[in-house]
């Protein structure tokens, strides 16, 4: 305002009152000027820029709605190979409506999902570089066919969003699509992804700065999981059922698309996978959660799957989760994914104080050689699988040091799978979470194969390379079809222990309920104690988790999942 | 005064220069109106010559102008409520000024006279809308230590609590129940026309877990100010009240005026000085060693049924409880570790005067309270100048500026964090009582409290670490203050134009050594935060006030206020730092940060007001007000509100029917409508954003964008309507007096964070959206006993109560939602708030619980309809009958807003001695006690208070217990219930206080000199557990009423004197 507005402005000001209200507003601006975020009408002019809001997809994977925790946490006591405390996840009683982390994934992946669309929806409108357009575009489509398959898996028929959302006048309003329709879209967009997205990290815009980034094989191996969750038991009752066996030509077709790739392979090393300073670059994970030692950019993993330990990770380990001794004993001896010292924790110990032995106490820091020599020459004094409120078995030998001393040690067994020692706190742990790497397509084509063509030699090629980089045999020649599937299921177990897929698994298999209620004779590793106080099974409806209580109580239109 | 004149005043005051002189008709008399008493002068002092229609009103200074008053001797009468009405002759001589002062009686009263009302001050037999007023000595014979506790128990209405009793911990005040369930629905407090103003500094840890207090305790914005400096507190209730204050009035407005000198007042000194010890109000009854072994041996045997698998069973060189009575005694008192009997000084120098065109007021004060918890104090130190000059006849000048700063030493008494930093109060009653589990004897000789890893990886670090070697201060520089121009225009006119503002820094320091939770496994944290908020404000009103012949008087005022505010914060957090020596002093020497996080916010409001006062015959009174609004905050087409309201009022008692009816002193009626607004949301709202962030990509942190808010160009204000009818009434001279209010209070367009559904990818949006009612009354009375005529005893009794029902009459669109969860750990990862229509804001949702089960053939006959039922388990009531429990039996089982909230003051006075004593109570709230999540746990895990263990049922040894069995299994409840519940009512003794006035003539130049002893919370009945049932953790309104192991309160006794010379 300069010097004579400003006069006239005073001089008018009190009189305006007699003139009218409105005349007197316009006296005085009262516009925001924002110095904290930018306009998005000013936004989104350079490629620069689109890539950042790309970015910004990425951005919502790793949070406390998604990866950090819970994401993971939900699904890891859903099956019987991890040995969980009662109150850990959803605990004996399974999934319930209410639990504080129940619905949090659902908000996580529709984060992913308006993120997704937001830039698909800008990308509409802005010119760009054409290669680096197509690339940003099959991003997007990739992490929004991801985050619809999570939906799916966890949740049924879901709400399709695949426009940006403009607020309507409702808070969100918006029915359940059919469970195909749902399907359609994840499939659609893994379709399109592997199209736009660059073959390998030297093509179309990517660099190797962009490792972490899906690739066309990324969005192939995610669409071969797919298809044979369709042909799967979850769409069962679904139009789609009918489709079955052409759903699991598509997976097979869909991993070789993998295969062929010429630079996708498996690493040689197993644990390499799971060194968090390698796995970004290693050639066969397909898809990972990125995390650092930022703050609150790292999943809590290693609190729960460590032994109690400060040195394995930030946090330290806490000792919670770890392998079922009916599951660990599936394992062949050779195996190296159950090596102590490679894959699982050799020693971790568990001692009592010298001034009151009776109480057993965590041991600080990790001393595992030592402890070794000290049992070496220690009185073993008891062994016992012992079991959380007597629901379960795990357990740990007792070993008398002397002086009044006691330690416990294996064999209870923790996976080595999450260990970041240079992290200080449990968020900052830069373990990346995997979503899919080469050996689990792998195993999905070994699957679809057999289960279009029985077990070929390319089923057979496919299983074998997994098990020959886990120091074991080719599989038994001359397996019948069913059989061929059974050691596919164990395999997979195997593999892809403590990796978030063992829920998805048996439900796709049709066996979950089955399983958890004890009710499946010979399934490897599943014996439960049958008439625990504690083990109340699974019902039917926890097939699905519940409906989070903000969706029910913003959208009129959703139905909470039968049951809850 | 012409119509020209009017114009050019206008212009005048907003140009802030002022040329215009008195025009001088036939004689004029000036003067000052003071009290016979005191020799302070008394402000709203009519004068009228009798027998025409010259009258006019004296000013704060108590000074009057009565202009062209026809030449003779005239007769001048000064009266005012509460003074007995005075006449005096003077001769007036055509163009001469003439001197008259009064010198006028104060006849007993209880009620301030005047009030003030916002942009002005009214006799109180005036005001046609409900303003209520802090009785003038309640601050003086009540030792609070800040504003908003004067507030308790004297002003109807008004629900004041002090959420965590750490010293300088904020204190919640609502008027007439809260509005919204955003914000904190707190009054606008309006300290000498300057509302306050402050800025949020960040007590969040950025990580290691999601983000969490590092303290529960907000600090008080108002604790820097001094009560000592308080003239006058008055509070705004109804809409004819507030709507001058518009924009920001639906709360309710509490105006503070500070202490001004007197002109023609010989200087003073007056110093005040008191010392005290506080000790917290009760110690909570725990378990001491052997009990506490029993109990956990208890709990293992209920499951295993093993006697050798129980922790005390004398194996293998364990302990059995005897032997552990033996050995230890009754244990560690970790209550008594952290509590101690602390100290409080206060003291105040205090100089006021004036001649006859100016006084002065300038004081200093001191304040140092160490809070009951070790390691918590408060201290507070400032300034504070307030002056006035007269320059010539017409303008003036009133200064006051007042500069403070305060430095609060936090300790986390409670966390969001339920298990390993459940923050100190509660582990110190949950820590083991046991030396050998506690400590690690081997490491003692090191570090004298060094804890038993087992029971650190359980518990955290013992309570002590927490007091003595967490370090966290809140350091506040506050400015307030502003200049006004002040000039009158003839008797009638005067015009005013102000500039003012507040100044805030605020930093908070933190940092938590290796030897807690949150330091261990991040090698000692540091998190320093610094916020500055800057206020200005300008103000420019015109005032008029005249009488038109005997019948008629008006006055009114109108102007322009803006204010423009700025705050901009940061926060930093390090760690990894190579020794805990220099704490947080060295950021630089720290190896790990997250990245440090900062913002900015500019705001403006400004608004144009008017509200004219009509009188006719004294008897008919109405009062308009216009307020137009303008805020920053809202959408670019809705920024603009206005707000009006009219107030009536009959002085019954003037009409001819009953100025004869003895008894009655006054009666007069009143009934207000109005409009009041709220703009309590952030700034920026309407807009949508693009927020930059930061992703991993390759194990390398890039840069990211989203879009992080969804446009709403339909934001505007939220409006509150409200109705009130009042009744004032005194009788038989004064000696009993009623007020009496009923109101209803309709707040719409509620401005709310609306929980989007999770499917459109946005967590929330702020929408205008819901209605909000409350409804209720409040019923003053003061009742005088003993008069005290004659120099004999006095005694009188002030009492009110109030009562509030406050209902969601819809939220929009949204059916219901919930509050965030209580924390994280320990059960805490709860929502029990719920946000529905039909229910109050605090209204608290979950399972009924009906008994437990006391036999397995209950539990069989029930187990269809919860599956979990055991043995000595809640039995949930399956509401709807459909033979399962689901969240359809979910139902409100709470409600945090109390039903009625009272107090009663007694004043005494015998002689020289004076007693004053000020009970308070709040009926029917509940308290969600979050300890008991833990505690009906009863599974062995830790120490807990007595009668848990004492009342758990048991089949054989106490079949009739309460609480669930001892079960050493019981991980928690998995449904949130009334068992968590508590009813919070309670009846306290707030204050007592017993003075002696020491003779005048005792000490030579000792003008007066008073010394008493004064008590706080002296006592308290409630059945509530816990340590004190005023208590509410969070600061937000739809979380009030959560006892989270907070700061518990403190009985404190003074001893104090204050002396003039």
């Amino acid at each position: 305002m300069n010097q004579a507005q400003r006069i006239v402005t005073r001089l008018i000001g009190p009189l305006c009152l007699a003139a009218g209200v409105a005349a007197c507003h316009d006296l005085v601006n009262l516009a925001e000027q924002p110095q904290t975020f930018v306009d998005p009408a000013s936004y989104f002019k350079t490629g620069a820029q689109a890539i950042d809001a790309v970015n910004g997809i990425y951005n919502a994977l790793m949070t406390w709605d998604d990866w950090i925790d819970p994401a993971w946490q939900e699904l890891t006591c859903e099956g019987p190979d991890i040995y969980c405390p009662s109150w850990w996840a959803f605990g004996y009683r399974g999934a319930s409506a209410g639990t504080w982390f129940a619905g949090r994934t659902w908000s996580a992946n529709y984060l992913v999902i308006r993120r997704a669309n937001d830039v698909l929806g800008q990308l509409d409108k802005v010119s760009l570089d054409p290669a680096l357009e197509e690339r940003l575009r099959g991003e997007a489509h990739f992490l929004r066919g991801y985050a619809y398959f999570e939906l799916a898996r966890r949740y049924g028929a879901v709400p399709l969003r695949v426009e940006p959302y403009v607020s309507d006048g409702t808070y969100g309003d918006a029915p359940r699509a059919p469970f195909e329709a749902v399907y359609a879209t994840i499939v659609n967009d893994l379709k399109a992804a592997a199209q736009e997205l660059p073959a390998d990290f030297a093509s179309k815009t990517y660099s190797s700065a962009d490792r972490g980034r899906p690739t066309a094989p990324s969005a192939w191996g995610l669409l071969s999981k797919v298809y044979l969750t369709m042909a799967g038991a979850e769409l069962a009752g679904t139009p789609l059922a009918a489709a079955k066996q052409q759903y699991n030509d598509s997976a097979r077709v869909a991993a070789q698309h993998v295969t062929q790739s010429g630079w996708v392979t498996l690493e040689t090393d197993y644990m390499r996978l799971f060194d968090w300073q390698q796995q970004v670059n290693s050639n066969e994970v397909l898809f990972q959660i990125g995390a650092t030692h930022q703050e609150n950019t790292g999943p809590e993993l290693v609190t729960f799957f460590n032994p109690p330990d400060y040195s394995t990770g930030g946090g330290g380990g806490a000792g919670f989760l770890s392998m079922r001794r009916v599951f660990y004993e599936t394992f062949e001896p050779a195996d190296r994914r159950i090596a102590p010292g490679y894959a699982v924790f050799a020693a971790w110990k568990r001692s009592g104080s010298a001034s009151d032995p009776g109480t057993p106490t965590w041991y600080e820091g990790s001393v595992p050689d030592s402890i070794k020599t000290q049992i070496a020459t220690a009185t073993q004094v008891g062994w016992a699988w012992m079991g959380d409120n007597a629901c379960d078995t795990v357990g740990w030998s007792r070993y008398n040091l002397g002086g009044g001393r006691f330690v416990e040690v294996s064999p209870q067994i923790f996976t080595m799978k999450y260990v970041d020692r240079t992290a200080l706190t449990k968020s900052q742990n830069s373990n990346n979470p995997i979503i899919l790497r080469y050996a689990d397509v792998l195993l999905v084509l070994a699957e679809a194969e057999n289960e279009v063509n029985g077990p070929t030699a390319a089923a057979y090629d496919a299983i074998d390379q997994v098990r020959t980089r886990a120091g074991l045999a080719n599989l038994t020649a001359g397996l019948t079809q069913a059989q061929f599937r059974d050691a596919v299921w164990l395999e997979r177990r195997h593999e892809l222990y403590a990796e978030f897929q063992e829920w998805f698994d048996l439900k796709r298999q049709g066996r979950w309920l089955g399983i958890m209620n004890n009710q499946i004779a010979g399934y490897p590793g599943s014996s439960r104690p049958s008439a625990s106080i504690c083990q109340q099974g699974r019902q039917p409806y926890q097939l699905l988790l519940p409906i989070p209580a903000a969706e029910i109580g913003a959208n009129r239109l959703i139905t909470q999942n039968p049951g809850y | 005064m012409t119509r020209r004149a009017l114009g050019l005043g206008l212009i005048g005051v907003l140009c802030g220069a002022a040329g215009l002189s008195a025009q001088t008709a036939i004689g004029t008399i000036t003067g000052h109106v003071t009290d016979s008493a005191s020799g302070r002068p008394v402000v709203a002092v009519r004068l009228s010559v009798v027998g025409t229609d010259r009258a006019a009103v004296t000013a704060e200074d108590g000074g009057f102008v009565l202009s062209a008053v026809p030449e003779g001797v005239q007769r001048v009468r000064a009266g005012r409520i509460g003074f007995s009405a005075r006449e005096e002759t003077v001769a007036v001589t055509a163009g001469q000024i003439v001197t008259l002062n009064f010198a006028i009686q104060a006849i007993a009263v209880t009620l301030s006279d005047v009030v003030v009302v916002g942009y002005g001050t009214q006799r109180r037999a005036d005001v046609t809308g409900a303003v209520a007023s802090v009785p003038p000595d309640q601050l003086q014979r009540t030792a609070v230590v800040s504003l908003q506790q004067a507030l308790q128990g004297s002003v109807p209405g008004a629900t004041v609590t002090q959420g965590d009793a750490a010293p300088g911990g904020a204190i919640a005040v609502q008027i007439r129940g809260v509005t919204s369930p955003t914000g904190d629905n707190q009054p606008l407090y309006v300290i000498d026309g300057v509302p306050v103003g402050t800025a949020g500094v960040s007590k969040f840890t950025l990580g290691p877990s999601e983000p969490s207090f590092t303290t529960m305790t907000t600090t008080n914005p108002l604790s820097t100010l001094a009560p000592s400096d308080i003239e006058s507190i008055d509070v705004l209730k109804d809409a004819s009240a507030t709507a001058i204050y518009g924009s920001r009035g639906a709360n309710g407005v509490v105006i503070v005026t500070t202490k001004r000198g007197r002109r023609s007042q010989p200087g003073q000194v007056s110093f005040n000085y008191a010392t005290g010890m506080s000790q917290v109000v009760r110690e909570l009854d725990v378990l001491a060693a052997r009990d506490y072994a029993l109990y956990v041996n208890q709990a293992s045997w209920n499951v295993y049924a093993d006697s050798s698998a129980l922790p005390y069973n004398g194996r293998l060189g364990r302990l059995t409880p005897d032997s552990v009575r033996a050995l230890y005694g009754a244990g560690i008192d970790w209550q008594n570790s952290i509590f101690r009997s602390a100290a409080t000084r206060d003291l105040q120098l205090a100089f006021t005067g004036g001649d006859g065109d100016g006084s002065y007021a300038v004081s200093g004060n001191y304040f140092d309270q160490n809070g009951v918890i070790r390691g918590s104090g408060f201290g507070r130190g400032g300034v504070r100048a307030n002056l006035d000059r007269k320059l010539n006849g017409i303008v003036r000048l009133a200064t006051n500026l007042a500069v403070t700063r305060s430095k609060d030493h936090l300790v986390r008494s409670s966390g969001t964090e339920g298990t390993t930093a459940a923050g100190i109060v509660r582990s110190a009653i949950r820590y083991s009582p046991l030396p050998s589990e506690a400590f690690d004897t081997t490491r003692l000789a090191n570090d004298p409290r060094a804890e038993n890893q087992a029971y650190r990886q359980q518990f955290g670090a013992n309570p002590l670490r927490y007091t003595d070697e967490v370090q966290e201060s809140e350091t506040v520089t506050r400015g307030i203050g502003g200049v006004r121009v002040i000039a009158q225009i003839g008797s009638s006119w005067s015009l005013e134009s102000s500039l003012g503002g507040n100044y805030e820094r605020k930093g908070v320091d933190s940092y938590f050594p290796r030897t807690v939770y949150e330091g261990n496994n991040t090698g000692g944290l540091a998190i320093v935060s610094a916020s500055e908020y800057v206020n200005l404000l300008n103000e420019n009103l015109l005032r008029f006030g005249s009488g038109f012949g005997s019948d008629h008087r008006l006055d009114a005022v109108a102007g322009f206020t803006y204010d423009w505010n700025r705050s901009n914060w940061i926060n930093n957090q390090v760690s990894k730092f190579p020794d805990d020596v220099l704490g947080s002093n060295r950021l630089q020497n720290g190896l790990a940060w997250a990245a440090p996080q900062s913002g900015v916010d500019v705001w403006k409001t400004a608004s144009w007001l008017a509200r004219v006062n009509y009188s006719f015959r004294d008897r008919y009174l109405a009062t308009g007000t216009v307020r137009s609004d303008g805020s920053s905050k809202f959408a670019a087409n809705n920024k603009w509100a206005t707000f009006s309201s009219l107030g009536l009022a009959w002085r019954a008692k003037q009409e001819p029917f009953l100025r004869d009816v003895g008894f009655l002193s006054d009666l007069k009626l009143r009934g207000s409508y109005g409009q009041s607004g709220n703009q309590a949301i952030g700034t920026y709202q309407s807009l949508a954003t693009v927020e930059g962030t930061t992703t991993v990509i390759g194990e390398q942190l890039v840069s990211a964008v989203y879009f992080g808010r969804l446009a709403n160009p339909n934001l505007r204000w939220e409006t509150t309507t409200q109705y009130d009818v009042g009744l004032d009434l005194s009788a038989w001279g004064e000696r009993l007096m009623m007020t009496g209010d009923v109101y209803r209070k309709r707040t719409d367009g509620l401005l709310q964070s609306v929980n989007l559904a999770p499917n459109t990818g946005y967590p929330s949006a702020t929408f205008n959206s819901g209605e909000v009612t409350n409804t209720g009354f409040e019923l003053q009375g003061d009742l005088r006993v003993l008069t005290g005529s004659a120099g004999g005893p006095s005694w009188q009794i002030s009492a009110n109560v109030a009562r509030n029902v406050n209902k969601i009459v819809s939220l929009g669109a949204t059916e219901q939602q919930f509050a965030n969860r209580l924390g994280a750990g320990g059960g805490l990862e709860v929502n029990p708030f719920i946000e529905k229509a039909g229910l109050p804001i605090g209204a608290i949702w979950g399972y009924r619980t009906d008994g437990i089960f006391r036999s397995q053939g209950e539990v069989d006959a029930y187990k269809s309809v919860q599956p979990d039922a055991k043995l000595g388990d809640y039995r949930y009531s399956d509401l709807n009958g459909d033979g399962k429990l689901t969240a359809a039996d979910e139902t409100m089982i709470g409600d945090v807003n109390p039903r009625y909230t009272w107090g009663i003051t007694n004043r005494v006075t015998l002689g020289r001695f004076d007693l004053s004593a000020l009970v308070t109570g709040v009926i029917g709230n509940t308290i969600v006690n979050s300890s008991r999540l833990v505690y009906l746990r009863l599974n062995g895990s830790g120490n807990l208070p007595r009668a848990y263990v004492e009342n758990a049922f048991d089949p054989v040894t106490n079949p009739t217990g309460t609480y669930p069995r001892i079960d050493g299994t019981r991980q928690g409840f998995g449904r949130f219930s009334d068992a968590f519940l508590e009813d919070g009512s309670y009846i306290r003794l707030k204050n007592v206080q017993l003075g002696y006035e020491l003779p005048s003539a005792l000490v030579r130049g000792v003008r007066s000199a008073r010394f008493y002893v004064n008590a706080i919370n002296l006592l308290t009945f409630t059945d509530y557990t816990g340590y004190d049932p005023e208590v509410s953790a969070f600061s937000n309104t739809d979380m009030r009423g959560v006892d989270l192991g907070s700061y518990p309160q403190a009985r404190l006794f003074t001893v104090g004197m204050s002396v003039t010379f």
